[in-house]
């Protein structure tokens, strides 16, 4: 996809995960996607959700022009903490990830792809690749919408109990590739550290 | 205990279902139907994306965490399910594309239409929610293509394999698990928590669901389009609620996916929910075609270069259509031109106000003006005439003149006063005086115009430049080509239509003088054979006439219907109706040249050439019946014609004593006025002298107004009235001092 295409994208994905973990009180907000038309997600209405998201959304942007061409990831995570006794004094929040949602991302730079569409193709025809690519990726983030509305559809035994009364149920948090290279790999220790989610009752 | 804890946790199971039905209904309702939120106070559109609190909400919207707006019409499909939660509760998403244009297809309640079949149930406030369209539907649904788009089917699945009334609060169940050691798949036994909190929860993770493939699946777009385009939209959305799936086709099944939603698991059965959608493909194909409507410009101004006649092809009758859910509250309004129907609303350009007549044309709104064209063939035939014929209404007063195929061209119609000018003019020649040939056509009396006109028509055959007021002209079409060409050939023509008119007159038996008294008998062939003429000929005829803007030509027409058409008694009646028009139209002299009248050998050799028109022009017309029949009749006319110069200088000196009305002004040197004085020159001279002015100064005056009259009928120009103005300007002076008053410089 093109970089002005990974925000849309994204807050499709992301909101629509975050509508059917929010199971407190929430008043849905349809939202039209601007850039497809034929796509409407599901706000939860959170605002500090909707805020983070942008936020997450920005600084992906920015590496993505930092590093063109580079896969990208995000990483939208729900866990719960616990209080794990490391040693005897000492307390250590434990997070158990019961549920993780991992966006993998291409983004294509705009001259890259007029430079490899000059090779190919006369130039021309760029506008017309352009608008097929753009309906190719409407077509797949339809699919994925439905891939995740299928999942929140199959799992629900895993899903803890609800303990609060905020739009929000549970703790999450999104990850996104940092400007630093090694922020997969910090990842990676992260869900080493962390073992599986356990399969609440 | 026990019995009373499952008791109560079968109630409250039973309450979590029975709110399932109806918060599921509600999602699939407004998620496809439109319009069906409730406003608030205010006009503001409930929505749930209002930011307000959330502390004002109904204990009802608060369940399963998913606040709604307001709709009255899922709660009342949902109601047969709050007493028995045993039915299914099937919900088709229709398509309702309305192929033929008929009557209101829904209930013009403005609620969208659904219908309910409780074929098991019998309760009558449920099944009195919609009357909507059934399988054994009236003539009107027929007409409407119905499209299943989705069907949802919600049921509490009561089958048990265990005991139903198990107490523990976990559930074994088989679960087939893939196993990597193996490579096959085992069966694990899984515990699922069956209590009311992990039940409740997992039924709020499902409407989440639900709520959200609502807006995933490819039905959603045509509810947008719906709500987008709702008053240009020319499909609808519907639903349709029962407790028994019907079979769907074999074409719909496989233009449908099912999908089975996991279902909550309770003690007491299962929460299941179920969909059938059609692939994004067909919903594409089904998409908005145009949504743009036909509407009815009410102030839309016609204009001649349109051509009318093609706003009447494939015409339909006018109506609002409510179609369908989409619709719910909103009207698809199909306009178009009725077919002929009175109680169908005008047609577009009847409304038009036309300069001529706003309220005369009111009558005729009723008739449709599809007929014009198709009553009116002598229209058709001359494209100059046809835009008139469609501008024009046909009135109500003359539903004859239609049916007889008379030009309708728009002075006849469009002003009742100035269709005096034209027809009612012939027509009321045809009756008092020598008249048009349009006479002939029509003895309908119904169509009444200004009694003015037959004197008019009798003086000048047809409208003077004063006589015909600018309305009159606007009513001409401003194609000045066509104009210009007629006009032209208004020279040619004029001849033609004069003597065309002599014979109708000279048809007309005793009113048409000397010539029709001598002819008595062959009036009544001429009029039968009148009634034969073609129609392009009359067309041209009294097209002509009214495109004269040649005041000589118009002069010398109306000279020669006067002296052909002395008036007839019953003419007297109208004139002293109208006389203070009609006197104020014979204020002109006109040259005639080939006006006989006044010279009893050129009316004489004026008679000869009628005569002699008739038989060549008269059996023309009957047997060849065409345009270039008269034309040459008229050729023929102007070549034998006399001369102009001589015959205008004869024809005022000696004009005829008998005629009541000279249209000239005498100059009265009585008071230092300027009357106008009825009466010959030499004949009514006493009466002019009335009020005592000397025998010689009325002699001087007279030839002094003989000769400004002889100079003024052979050039009526701007420089001519200016000259007689000046005349008229040195007689008063003259007067003046002649009383002795002091000399006004100007008039």
């Amino acid at each position: 996809m093109e970089p002005q295409q990974v925000r849309e994208v994204l807050r499709c994905i992301l909101h629509t995960i975050m509508f059917n973990r929010a199971l407190g009180l929430v008043r849905p907000r349809d939202i039209d996607s601007e850039l497809f038309e034929k796509i409407t997600y599901v706000q939860c209405g959170d605002a500090t959700y909707e805020k983070l998201v942008e936020e997450k959304i920005d600084h992906l942007i920015a590496w993505v022009e930092k590093h063109p061409n580079k896969k990208s990831q995000v990483c939208l995570s729900f866990y719960e903490t616990r209080n794990k006794h490391v040693a005897w004094f000492s307390n250590k929040v434990e997070r158990l990830y019961w549920e993780q949602w991992w966006i993998y991302l291409n983004v294509i730079q705009p001259t890259h792809m007029r430079s490899r569409a000059s090779h190919e193709r006369p130039i021309d025809s760029s506008e017309e690749e352009r608008s097929k690519r753009h309906a190719i990726l409407e077509a797949e983030l339809r699919d994925v919408l439905l891939q995740i509305l299928q999942f929140v559809n199959e799992k629900k035994d895993h899903i803890p109990a609800v303990g609060n009364t905020d739009v929000v149920s549970f703790p999450y948090e999104i990850a996104i590739p940092s400007s630093s290279d090694s922020s997969f790999g910090d990842m990676f220790k992260r869900m080493l550290q962390t073992g599986p989610p356990t399969m609440l009752s | 205990m026990a019995s009373g804890v499952s008791h109560s946790e079968w109630a409250t199971t039973n309450h979590i279902v029975t709110e399932f039905f109806t918060k599921s209904s509600h999602i699939i309702l407004e998620s496809r139907i439109p319009n069906l939120i409730v406003q608030r106070q205010g006009g503001a559109i409930t929505s749930p994306s209002s930011s307000s609190s959330l502390s004002g909400l109904k204990p009802r919207q608060k369940w399963f965490n998913l606040v709604l707006s307001d709709c009255p019409t899922a709660l009342q499909v949902a109601e047969p399910w709050r007493t028995n939660i045993s039915k299914p509760m099937v919900i088709d998403v229709l398509l309702l594309q309305t192929r033929a244009r008929r009557a209101e297809v829904h209930g013009a309640s403005g609620v969208p239409r659904g219908t309910v079949l409780m074929q098991t149930h019998s309760t009558g406030h449920d099944a009195s929610i919609a009357e909507g369209p059934t399988d054994s539907a009236s003539s009107e649904e027929e007409s409407v293509v119905k499209t299943i788009l989705e069907r949802w089917i919600i049921w509490f699945d009561t089958q048990k394999k265990s005991n139903t009334f198990d107490t523990s609060d976990k559930k074994t169940e088989g679960l087939n698990v893939h196993s990597p050691m193996s490579g096959g798949w085992e069966t694990t036994t899984v515990r699922v928590a069956l209590e009311l909190p992990s039940v409740y929860k997992k039924t709020v993770i499902l409407l989440r669901y639900l709520y959200s493939i609502m807006r995933a699946l490819p039905t959603h777009h045509l509810f947008r389009l719906a709500n987008s385009y709702s008053e240009s939209c020319n499909f609808s959305l519907d639903f349709r609620v029962s407790t028994v799936a019907s079979p769907l086709s074999q074409s719909d099944e496989l233009a449908m996916t099912p999908i089975s939603l996991t279902p909550v698991e309770t003690r007491w059965g299962k929460i299941c929910l179920s969909v059938a959608y059609r692939h994004a493909a067909a919903v594409t194909a089904l998409e908005v075609i145009s949504p743009i409507q036909p509407r009815i410009i009410t102030d839309y101004v016609i204009r001649p270069t349109t051509d009318p006649l093609r706003r009447f092809s494939g015409c339909s009758p006018v109506g609002s259509l409510h179609t369908g859910g989409l619709s719910g509250r909103r009207e698809v309004h199909v306009v178009s031109v009725p077919s002929g129907s009175p109680s169908s609303p005008p047609v577009p350009y009847l409304l038009h106000r036309h300069s001529w007549s706003e309220d005369k044309l009111q009558p005729a709104l009723q008739i449709p003006l599809s007929i014009l064209p198709s009553s009116c063939p002598t229209g058709e035939s001359l494209p100059g005439i046809e835009n008139f014929n469609v501008q024009h209404s046909a009135p109500t007063q003359r539903p004859s003149f239609q049916s007889r195929q008379l030009p309708t061209t728009p002075l006849l119609h469009n002003d009742e006063q100035d269709v005096g000018i034209q027809p009612i003019i012939l027509q009321d020649n045809y009756r008092f005086s020598p008249s048009p040939p349009t006479n002939l056509h029509h003895k309908d009396r119904s169509f009444k115009g200004p009694s003015s006109a037959p004197v008019r028509m009798q003086r000048h055959g047809f409208w003077t430049r004063e006589t015909s007021p600018k309305p009159n002209r606007s009513l001409l079409p401003p194609q000045s080509p066509q104009r210009t060409s007629t006009g032209s050939s208004f020279q040619g023509t004029s001849s033609k239509s004069r003597f065309q008119m002599g014979q109708m007159q000279d048809w007309h038996g005793p009113s048409f003088g000397r010539n029709t008294s001598e002819r008595p008998s062959s009036s009544n062939i001429a009029e039968l054979k009148m009634l034969n003429l073609p129609p392009n000929t009359y067309n041209i005829y009294q097209f002509s006439m009214q495109v004269a803007a040649d005041k000589k030509v118009e002069e010398r027409l109306s000279f020669h219907s006067k002296s052909f058409y002395p008036p007839r008694p019953t003419l007297n009646s109208l004139r002293s109706a109208s006389k203070s028009s009609s006197e104020d139209n014979l204020e002109e002299e006109f040259t005639f040249p080939f006006a006989v009248e006044e010279d009893e050998a050129d009316e004489h050799h004026g008679r000869n050439e009628i005569t002699g028109l008739l038989e060549p022009l008269y059996p023309s017309a009957s047997t060849s019946q065409s345009q270039a029949a008269a034309v040459g009749a008229l050729v023929r006319i102007l070549k034998s014609a006399s001369p102009l110069r001589q015959s205008a200088s004869l024809s005022v000196i000696s004009m005829p004593s008998h005629r009541d009305k000279p249209s000239v002004y005498h100059i009265h040197r009585g008071h230092g006025r300027i009357t106008e004085i009825s009466g010959g020159l030499g004949s009514e001279g006493p009466q002019v002298g009335s009020e005592g002015i000397s025998a010689s100064d009325m002699k001087s005056s007279k030839k002094q107004i003989t000769q400004f009259q002889i100079q003024g009928k052979t050039h009526k120009t701007t420089f001519d009235a200016l000259e007689e103005l000046h005349g008229y300007q040195e007689l008063k002076e003259f007067l003046q001092r002649q009383s002795g008053q002091n000399p006004v410089s100007e008039l």
